[in-house]
């Protein structure tokens, strides 16, 4: 899985992000960590194909995505939303599946219901239950965190860690350094669309040459450029 | 603030209606409707026999028009991000609160007098007592809204407090006017609560673009615009059903089933073109015929375009080819029914 975005933008003129450079291996979490406005979900955009500018390469295999915000279907109850991905993969026993994560986040309850009017929280279980459905190489989460409760944030992280024992590769991109520091093994910090650095804890300790937290590396490496 | 808040208000109605309005639709629709419209109700109002119901079928008939003459929800002019300093400047919320109260029951009663007005001509009924027992009944009605945020869930009780208020026409004015202070002081009592407060800037949102999604929805284009929604539909239709073997077939027909709008358009069309079919001559019928199908596919072809655009199907891969042989199917199942039922007609009348 490489990744090599040359530049890429929303205006023919205006790139937002340049020499974007990595590759992915099986069985690992990458990282994608960022102040606002530094990238992070523009390389997620030109990865998945839907940036209007790009140029580069990107090789990647079939994906579950995590976005940003919940993309839901106004007029579908959860059970058909689950029903349409279920559909294209004509297999039955996908529903036993769904049934196992709907419980574990605590939706099934609602598979009647639209979830357009669900909470935010909900909303994002519904994502990742859409994600995580399919057994895939490559999942991409954008900030998969944001709104869960402690319980399902847990849940998460357990499901997280299965999949990539299983050898399923991921992007993560979230604020959430005490949390990114836990999962991943690599990490790709983005500054005003350029990578500012790239690699394990270890190598990015040694870079700013104490032995301190992402947090602490992040506010170093950021003060560094100010 | 209050002032502020109602200005914006209009000002977003007024912009809107400016948009959406220029010199002919003034000139061709607006100003000949309104003319027309005026010596229209004129005369028939002239002519008319004024009707003297005896008490009660007037009772029954009130009965039934107290449900579309009432009052369903309040609007206070309160937003989400007063709650940002609904500690610190609790007196300024709680006069706009009264302001919007006063304002939206004296606009109330401005509208329910000029329909009794109007209606005046046709039947002979107790003016004031009814305009007081619908403020009563609208009242009543908001609180139960407060109370059980929507009214259709409990419909027993609310036949009861309509039949019950309708019939108290009977009483004397002065006792419906004690009833009426009774009420308001109830409802002004939960309002000032401030408890049901996410209730509350959910009617205001509603009611600032009640316009923009009456005008909205006759446009295909403008539909992308329209403001989310706040409640979910009281019935889903065909909720568990599957209504095609195909996923983008079901996702189509359950999206009209439930986007009524969508359904409109096509309806429409077909009722005209059905009714013209009666009147016209054979080579105008020929014409309708062929301008009903081609208007027929460009809807039904704009409403699966327009389902595609939706987010969602960023997060869901469709193939370009599922798209192309749905929209086949879908077109072959609706043109089928319709195509033998119009040709039928066509030789038949």
């Amino acid at each position: 899985m490489e990744v090599y975005i040359k530049k890429a933008g929303y205006t023919p003129n205006q790139k937002s992000i340049e020499q974007i450079e990595f590759s992915m291996h099986p069985g690992t979490i990458i990282g994608l960590i960022g102040g606002n406005g530094a990238g992070k979900s523009t390389t997620i955009q030109s990865m998945l194909g839907v940036i209007p500018y790009f140029e580069g390469t990107i090789t990647i295999p079939s994906y579950g995505y995590v976005p940003e915000r919940p993309l839901l279907y106004e007029h579908f109850t959860l059970r058909e939303h689950l029903q349409f991905l279920i559909d294209e993969y004509n297999d039955k026993t996908l529903w036993d599946k769904a049934n196992q994560l709907l419980t574990l986040f605590q939706i099934d309850q609602r598979l009647d219901d639209l979830p357009i009017y669900f909470s935010k929280g909900m909303q994002q279980k519904v994502m990742l239950v859409l994600a995580f459905l399919i057994d895939r190489p490559l999942y991409i989460l954008d900030e998969p965190f944001m709104g869960l409760d402690p319980r399902a944030m847990r849940e998460l992280l357990v499901l997280i860690d299965e999949r990539k024992q299983q050898g399923a590769s991921f992007l993560l991109c979230t604020h959430q350094l005490e949390m990114a520091e836990i999962i991943c093994d690599h990490y790709i910090l983005l500054h005003e669309g350029n990578i500012q650095a790239k690699g394990t804890l270890a190598e990015l300790q040694q870079m700013v040459g104490q032995p301190i937290s992402l947090l602490d590396i992040f506010y170093e490496l950021q003060g560094r450029l100010q | 603030m209050f002032t502020k808040r109602l200005y914006r208000s209009y000002q977003f109605n007024f912009k809107l209606i400016k948009s959406v309005t220029d010199w002919t639709v003034l000139l061709y629709l607006i100003v000949p409707s309104t003319i027309i419209g005026f010596f229209l109700y004129r005369d028939i109002a002239r002519n008319f026999q004024v009707l003297e119901l005896q008490p009660i079928p007037l009772l029954l008939l009130l009965f039934v028009l107290s449900f579309f003459l009432v009052k369903p929800s309040l609007r206070l002019y309160i937003y989400d991000a007063d709650l940002l300093f609904f500690k610190q400047q609790g007196r300024k919320i709680h006069q706009i609160k009264l302001w919007g109260y006063s304002y939206s029951f004296l606009l109330y009663n401005c509208v329910l007098v000029i329909l009794l007005l109007l209606a005046s001509p046709f039947i002979v009924f107790p003016f004031w007592e009814v305009l007081f027992a619908l403020n009563i009944i609208s009242v009543l009605h908001i609180c139960i809204q407060y109370r059980y945020q929507n009214w259709f869930t409990k419909w027993p009780l609310l036949l009861i407090v309509h039949a019950l208020i309708i019939f108290m026409l009977i009483l004397p004015l002065w006792g419906l006017s004690i009833l009426l202070v009774v009420v308001h002081l109830r409802l002004l009592n939960i309002v000032l609560s401030n408890r049901y407060w996410t209730i509350e800037v959910r009617w205001e949102y509603e009611a600032f673009y009640s316009w923009m999604k009456r005008i909205y929805q006759f446009s295909l284009e403008m539909r992308y615009y329209m403001p989310s929604k706040t409640k979910p539909p009281l019935i889903l239709l065909a909720k568990r059903k599957v209504l095609s073997t195909h996923r983008i077939d079901n996702l189509v027909y359950k999206t009209m089933l439930r986007k009524l709008s969508y359904l409109k358009s096509p309806i429409q069309l077909i009722a005209i073109s059905i009714g013209l079919l009666f009147v016209l001559p054979l080579w105008a019928k020929v014409v309708v015929l062929i301008f009903s199908s081609i208007g027929l596919n460009v809807a039904l072809s704009s409403i699966v375009n327009e389902i595609r655009q939706a987010p969602f199907f960023q997060l869901m891969s469709v193939h370009e080819n599922e798209w192309f042989q749905a929209k086949k199917r879908i077109k072959y199942r609706f043109f089928t029914p319709i195509g033998v039922v119009m040709m039928l007609l066509f030789f038949i009348i």
